[in-house]
């Protein structure tokens, strides 16, 4: 698996207490942009994550961005959230460390 | 039951690049769980309970103040004939024996054995009385064992 920017990704929940995090990537790491070509970052590359909830199964969206608006990227997360089947988020809570998914969803405004 | 780690709240998810700070605190709650769990708990794995009170010494019941002090060792200062209500012994060893009204509970390893106890049943009440017999001035609970010693002076068995 590779980073993909911009790219929406489901997984299991972190354990983190706050169900919105965000990481700050250094400069210098390697992704795939949307042509799928390798890139290094020159900039600061930021890592969103938030925990949600569909039925009784809750799982984790997660996106790498340039985008350093919190705000905008956790208001898309919500939206794609809504999106996520049941079926989807128990697969995702399957997954182990290597293998999550990445939706057929990217954030708004990155094409 | 989740022990409280040292450091509960690790957040990444998969492709971070995590900070040597980050791992260390990883090997710390890795280091909390293998000595404050005893070396043989893991969260949510051994032993539950579902009641605020457990047996400590004696017939004293104290308030458990914390996951740790319920899937610590149990010290009990003396015989102990008590009879409370919600005792769930789960046990994935080996009964060594089982008469009309005593059973001797134990693991496969000496080390871990646990308790011993005799039940016997007050036909009057239909009561299950469970005396407690420690094998040791130390008893604890061994690592494949779900045991809850419970409130109100009255074991059931399940």
């Amino acid at each position: 698996m590779e980073i993909i920017i911009d790219k929406i990704a489901i997984w299991k929940t972190t354990f983190h207490k706050e169900t919105f995090t965000v990481r700050e990537h250094p400069t210098g790491t390697r992704y795939l942009n949307e042509v799928n070509i390798y890139c290094v970052s020159d900039k600061p590359l930021y890592r969103y994550a938030k925990n949600y909830k569909v039925g009784k199964t809750e799982f984790l969206l997660f996106v790498r961005t340039f985008n350093g608006d919190k705000k905008v990227v956790e208001k898309q997360l919500d939206e794609v959230a809504k999106t996520v089947t049941e079926s989807q988020a128990k697969k995702a809570i399957m997954a182990t460390a290597n293998d999550f998914e990445y939706l057929d969803k990217k954030l708004k405004g990155s094409d | 039951m989740a022990l409280a780690l040292p450091y509960p709240d690790m957040d990444f998810v998969p492709l971070d690049i995590l900070l040597a700070s980050e791992l260390n605190q990883m090997v710390a709650n890795i280091e909390y769980l293998a000595n404050e769990g005893l070396g043989r708990y893991y969260p949510g794995d051994v032993v539950s309970y579902r009641d605020t009170n457990v047996l400590v010494a004696g017939r004293q019941r104290a308030r458990a103040g914390s996951p740790k002090e319920v899937a610590g060792a149990f010290v009990l200062e003396k015989p102990v004939d008590i009879s409370v209500t919600g005792v769930t012994f789960t046990q994935l060893g080996y009964v060594e024996a089982f008469g009309e009204n005593s059973t001797i509970f134990s693991s496969d390893s000496p080390s871990d054995f646990v308790i011993s106890c005799s039940l016997s049943r007050n036909s009057a009440s239909n009561l299950i009385r469970m005396t407690i017999r420690p094998q040791s001035s130390s008893v604890t609970i061994a690592h494949n064992h779900s045991c809850v010693i419970a409130v109100d002076g009255k074991f059931t068995f399940t």
